[in-house]
């Protein structure tokens, strides 16, 4: 045997017991954006980086959000720490004060405890803070509160409150009047800050659990067409619609979450249309779609706050929907 | 207007292709693993960064080569550095301590003690040879990826491999190439 064959030999019996860890593609995602403040050159030869920036931002500002309200806390009627609350350490605490339905405030914010099946009324202690027996019509059409956190809502303003907030990353949404739609379903307008800012208009439902969920969220300036609400993502996942933004510019992301209510990264970019007036996008977001999430997940379109009022920028108005993940 | 980064969003593609190669190519000249997931790691965001973001998707495995390689040399600089510095304020530290057990405890004897002779290599003849060994690069692939001549490449390929034939010239494996 010559050298260069033991030597080949060796290579090929360390690299065949390297095996990377199945997280590597999130790591250099985070990584990316937490390098979003230098100059990013992009393919037109802008440099935006302040929009990578602002990306960075605001999905901090929105894992710190899931982390501090765990799908949905009503800021409206408790401080932060009293929140009722389904992140991992709260859990624990309410499950361990032993109610099995702790209403926060009139009309606001429901949690339940799991208890094997029946959605929180049974009186068995959990062992986890996971929902469980969640009907599937939450699980299919809910954009927040997450289906696998224990917040729930019995206020649609509230409910929506708590996505421009907690979810979609606006800094202080000024949330209006609940329009009824038909007995279990309405919107509700939030704008950026009060008298001025695009509407987004939160899509509100009262499911099969009897409780509020934002289903969707529309403005006026960002219309997506592909994927649509429900559609199977694929990676790369097409988008094409038509947006009216400042530069164009329009950051898009695709969440997932982990049964435990952890956000995933599937995919995160930025598409183009018109800066005025509104012109269509079309493009291929590059994505991965991780083992072990729910079936559900959101695809969310948003601009941020560039009148520099809000540092770090805040969202400025949000399109997101459902999407079926796998 | 109909353009958008994320038509050259390439980042998947690029990890599907690259990730596990590139994280194994620097497993040859780093132990620890971890470490070299964050060689790797850094290696496409920098190759994200500078590349135009993505329009330049069909040269990135080759960058991404060549940046990973760069990571680890530098990586393993400051080790040794480190290890120098550690072996001045302790003189009982053992030359190759601070080494991960990565390597050891998985390939058999001579395997692993290849590796380690590859690794106390000069810098560009162990590249070369890991390029040419793992990836099976041209002398021209090997050559753009280090930045060096193609005559440079045969000249550390030559060296290296002669070093460690010298080295192992007295322990040749049994025909079933066992140790």
């Amino acid at each position: 045997m010559t050298m260069e064959d033991r030597l080949r030999r060796a290579i090929a019996a360390r690299t065949r017991s390297v095996e990377p860890s199945d997280d590597g593609f999130e790591r250099i995602t985070e990584k990316l954006l937490d390098t979003g403040g230098e100059q990013m050159k992009l393919p037109s030869g802008q440099t935006r980086w302040y929009l990578v920036a602002a990306a960075a931002i605001v999905l901090a500002g929105i894992a710190g959000g899931i982390a501090l309200a765990g799908g949905g806390g009503d800021d409206d009627t408790t401080v932060p720490g009293d929140q009722t609350t389904t992140d991992q350490s709260r859990r624990t605490t309410t499950t361990d004060s032993g109610p099995t339905t702790t209403e926060a405030g009139s009309g606001t914010s429901v949690t339940t405890k799991p208890n094997g099946g029946n959605g929180g009324s049974g009186g068995s202690t959990p062992t986890t803070g996971t929902a469980t027996g969640v009907p599937a019509d939450v699980r299919s059409q809910a954009i927040w509160p997450r289906p696998s956190s224990t917040t729930r809502f019995t206020d649609p303003v509230k409910v929506a409150r708590s996505y421009a907030r907690f979810y979609a990353g606006f800094a202080d949404p000024v949330v209006g009047a609940f329009r009824q739609g038909d007995s279990r379903s309405g919107e509700v307008p939030v704008r950026p800050k009060a008298g001025s800012g695009p509407e987004t208009t939160v899509l509100v439902r009262e499911l099969s659990d009897n409780r509020w969920y934002v289903i969707g969220a529309t403005t006026a300036d960002i219309t997506l067409t592909t994927p649509q609400t429900g559609a199977q993502i694929t990676c790369p996942q097409q988008l094409s619609g038509t947006a009216l933004a400042f530069e164009g510019t329009v950051q898009v992301r695709i969440d997932a979450y982990q049964p435990d209510g952890k956000r995933v990264f599937v995919g995160q970019g930025f598409v183009t249309g018109g800066g005025g007036p509104a012109a269509p996008f079309s493009s291929k977001l590059s994505c991965r779609i991780p083992s072990g999430i729910e079936s559900y997940g959101v695809v969310t379109l948003y601009t941020v706050d560039e009148t520099g009022e809000t540092n770090p920028p805040a969202t400025w108005e949000a399109v997101s929907i459902p999407v079926k993940l796998r | 207007m109909m353009t958008t980064v994320a038509d050259g969003f390439e980042l998947d593609r690029l990890y599907r292709e690259h990730y596990r190669s590139l994280v194994r190519l620097a497993s040859i000249l780093v132990d620890d693993v971890t470490t070299c997931e964050e060689l790797v790691q850094d290696a496409f965001v920098a190759v994200l960064r500078r590349s135009g973001g993505w329009a330049e998707a069909d040269k990135a495995g080759a960058y991404l080569r060549s940046v990973v390689l760069n990571n680890a040399r530098s990586h393993l600089r400051k080790q040794q550095v480190r290890r120098r510095w550690l072996r001045s304020v302790d003189r009982t530290a053992r030359p190759d301590e601070g080494r991960g057990a990565d390597s050891a405890a998985l390939l058999d004897d001579e395997a692993s003690e290849i590796l380690a002779a590859l690794r106390v290599l000069p810098e560009r003849q162990r590249e070369v040879l890991a390029l040419r060994y793992y990836l099976d690069l041209s002398e021209a692939e090997i050559a753009a990826t280090l930045g060096i001549s193609t005559g440079s490449v045969k000249t550390h390929a030559h060296r290296g491999l002669a070093t460690l034939a010298i080295r192992f010239a007295d322990r040749q494996p049994d025909e079933e190439g066992a140790p």
